[in-house]
């Protein structure tokens, strides 16, 4: 009998699809994903490699782009926190040479405030 | 000097009161710009500190009033701020360089003004309607591909940079689409960007990168979607089909005198409709996008490989000569011996079969299709083949009209071959956007949203073996028949 062989693949399929669905949330990918950049960018600062710290400086920057409304919204000092390292970052990345230890200083700042944000 | 290009931004300010420009976001923006003007004559006079501290009172003020030129333009937004990290930069840095200071606050000052005289042209805005489709993204980097073929990193910067800031319109858009997609683009622009911003640049990889973007985005950009002929054929060729049993089991109960105990046949009828539509509901509760978040290109993957492989299945085995024989032959054993028996409730299960069968069928497709067709258009496709059945039945059973069945054949099978196809395309091109398949571009073939038809080569691939077959079949079948015809007319 085909009936109950074409029920069970549609059962099948969907269990297979209900594996596959995910949710996410935004402030704490965001967070997430930031502090792997900020883990890396020390990394590239160890060997000088100025083209990546710069590539991670865009990518904290295009991290935060996607969950600061919700912060700014949700914990304002924290806003303020974060904004304020960041842009010495973003800043500090662009120059021809890394001045190491301000840099260095403002990942660990911007660290331990993403650490707090909840 | 300096003192000239203070006069010259006082006379500015001046020149161009607040009270011309009416909007808030100008109003707020200036009277904090008047701290960090104040912070750029304390720097010239060497007062590093107190400097510092007008500074943070515009950083202040700009948190509070930052959303309001957000709002505006984004493009000024971005650009404010990265001058407002090149600002506390020059402080941080230790020792502070006056003339570092000096120059990101004027750097500042300058953007600032530009901002409140109201030229928003200076911004380089995502578009300000909000109108911005992934074929213009696709547009962009192609003109960075040219570019960077004529050696001009220049140019492709902008365009990487245009592409970056009309990013922020779409990537929602591109999110709700695939989730792989979304994260590639992301990471793709900022390294591409990076790659030509290196010293030298590295123009290779970067327009490999550029490339690659393109090929990931340009499925995006096209969408194919299912009509209403679609679904009415659909319909049409499942029910008929089943109308088809229905007829001759009614034929059946006529002949052997039972005619009066058709409602059997009606409640078996009515149980197999009801039966496919509540699956029906079921299957489209389930694979509804609420249920698996971002990821529906993975449903239109899975679901339209699904229901090409059913369909081949359906097509070419069951209702190949021999299956449709044994069907036949089935019905008709089964009515003899339900009439021979007197047992009715068998009637009843064949029609709920013969209804059931056809209708599992129908809910298949439409899953196929349902994540890529509107509801409404599902629906009234669904209502108006109702309908067009209801008539045809009435036609067949009450007129007694006959339906010519080889070219009702020919014709159905021409359309389902069509939307295995179709089913066949769009499932292979859903799990490419999904990231479980590679997207190989071609420009040797255009993509056809007609018919599920992209120019990937993992499309191109499986959908001409899919058409060969189908030729081969028919001639294999063309062949047979002719033989048949030949060894006919030696016998006569």
């Amino acid at each position: 009998m085909k009936v109950p062989k074409t029920l069970l693949s549609i059962i099948i399929l969907v269990f297979i699809l209900a594996a596959c669905s995910s949710n996410s949330n935004a402030t704490v990918d965001g967070v997430k994903s930031m502090q792997d950049t900020l883990v890396e960018m020390n990394k590239n600062m160890d060997t000088n490699d100025t083209v990546k710290v710069k590539e991670d400086a865009e990518k904290l920057e295009e991290s935060w782009k996607k969950f600061e409304d919700g912060i700014k919204e949700n914990q304002p000092d924290m806003y303020e926190k974060v904004e304020g390292p960041l842009g010495i970052i973003q800043a500090g990345a662009k120059q021809d040479t890394l001045d190491q230890a301000l840099l260095k200083d403002q990942i660990t700042k911007l660290n331990d405030t993403l650490k707090q944000i909840k | 000097m300096r003192y000239k290009i203070t006069t010259l931004i006082m006379l500015f300010i001046l020149l161009f009161p607040a009270g011309v420009f009416a909007d808030q976001a100008s109003v707020d923006l200036q009277k904090a710009n008047d701290h960090v003007i104040n912070a750029f004559q304390l720097a010239e006079q060497n007062n590093l500190i107190q400097s510092k501290e007008e500074y943070e009172k515009y950083n202040t003020l700009w948190y509070k009033n930052e959303s309001g030129i957000k709002d505006k333009s984004k493009g000024a937004y971005r650009s404010i701020e990265e001058r407002m990290g090149e600002v506390q930069f020059a402080f941080a840095q230790s020792p502070a360089k006056k003339v570092n200071i000096i120059t990101s606050l004027k750097a500042l000052i300058e953007i600032n003004q530009t901002f409140i005289s109201g030229d928003m042209s200076a911004f380089k805005d995502p578009s300000p309607t909000g109108s911005t489709t992934i074929d213009d993204l696709v547009k962009l980097l192609d003109e960075a591909k040219a570019a960077l073929d004529q050696n001009n990193v220049q140019a492709a910067k902008q365009q990487i940079q245009s592409f970056r800031n009309s990013w922020l319109d779409i990537e929602g858009l591109v999110l709700t689409q695939s989730s792989k997609v979304y994260a590639d683009a992301e990471r793709d622009m900022v390294s591409s960007f990076a790659l030509l911003t290196s010293n030298p640049p590295n123009v290779a990889d970067a327009k490999q990168t550029v490339k690659n973007m393109r090929d990931y985005l340009i499925p995006l950009a096209s969408k194919t979607s299912y009509t209403i002929v679609d679904v009415i054929t659909i319909l049409l060729r499942e029910g008929l089909e089943a109308l088809l049993v229905i007829v001759a089991l009614l034929g059946f109960l006529n002949k052997s005198g039972h005619g009066e105990k058709k409602n059997w046949l009606w409640y078996g009828l009515g149980a197999g409709v009801l039966v496919s539509i509540i699956l029906g509901i079921a299957v489209q509760l389930l694979f509804s996008s609420g249920t698996f978040g971002n990821n529906n290109f993975l449903i239109i993957g899975c679901t339209g490989l699904f229901a090409a492989v059913m369909l081949i299945y359906m097509s070419y085995w069951l209702h190949s000569k021999s299956s449709v024989v044994n069907w036949k032959q089935y019905i008709n054993n089964q009515s003899t011996k339900a009439l021979a028996t007197g047992n009715l409730w068998s009637i009843s299960i064949l029609a709920f079969l013969a209804v059931f069968r056809e209708g599992t069928e129908t809910v298949l497709f439409f899953i196929g299709m349902a994540s890529s067709i509107s509801l409404t258009t599902l629906l009234l496709g669904i209502v108006l083949g109702i309908l067009i059945l209801a008539i045809l039945a009435f036609l067949i059973l009450k007129i007694g009209l006959k339906i010519p069945m080889r070219p009702f054949f020919l014709v159905s099978s021409v359309l389902v071959f069509y939307l295995c196809f179709k089913f066949l395309g769009t499932g292979i091109h859903g799990l490419q956007l999904a990231g479980l398949l590679r997207a190989t571009h071609t420009d040797l073939l255009p993509s056809i949203d007609f018919f599920g038809f992209y120019s990937t080569w993992e499309n191109i691939i499986p959908q001409s073996i899919l058409l060969l077959v189908a030729i081969a079949v028919v001639i294999r079948n063309r062949i047979r028949d002719q033989k048949l015809q030949v060894q006919m007319n030696i016998q006569q």
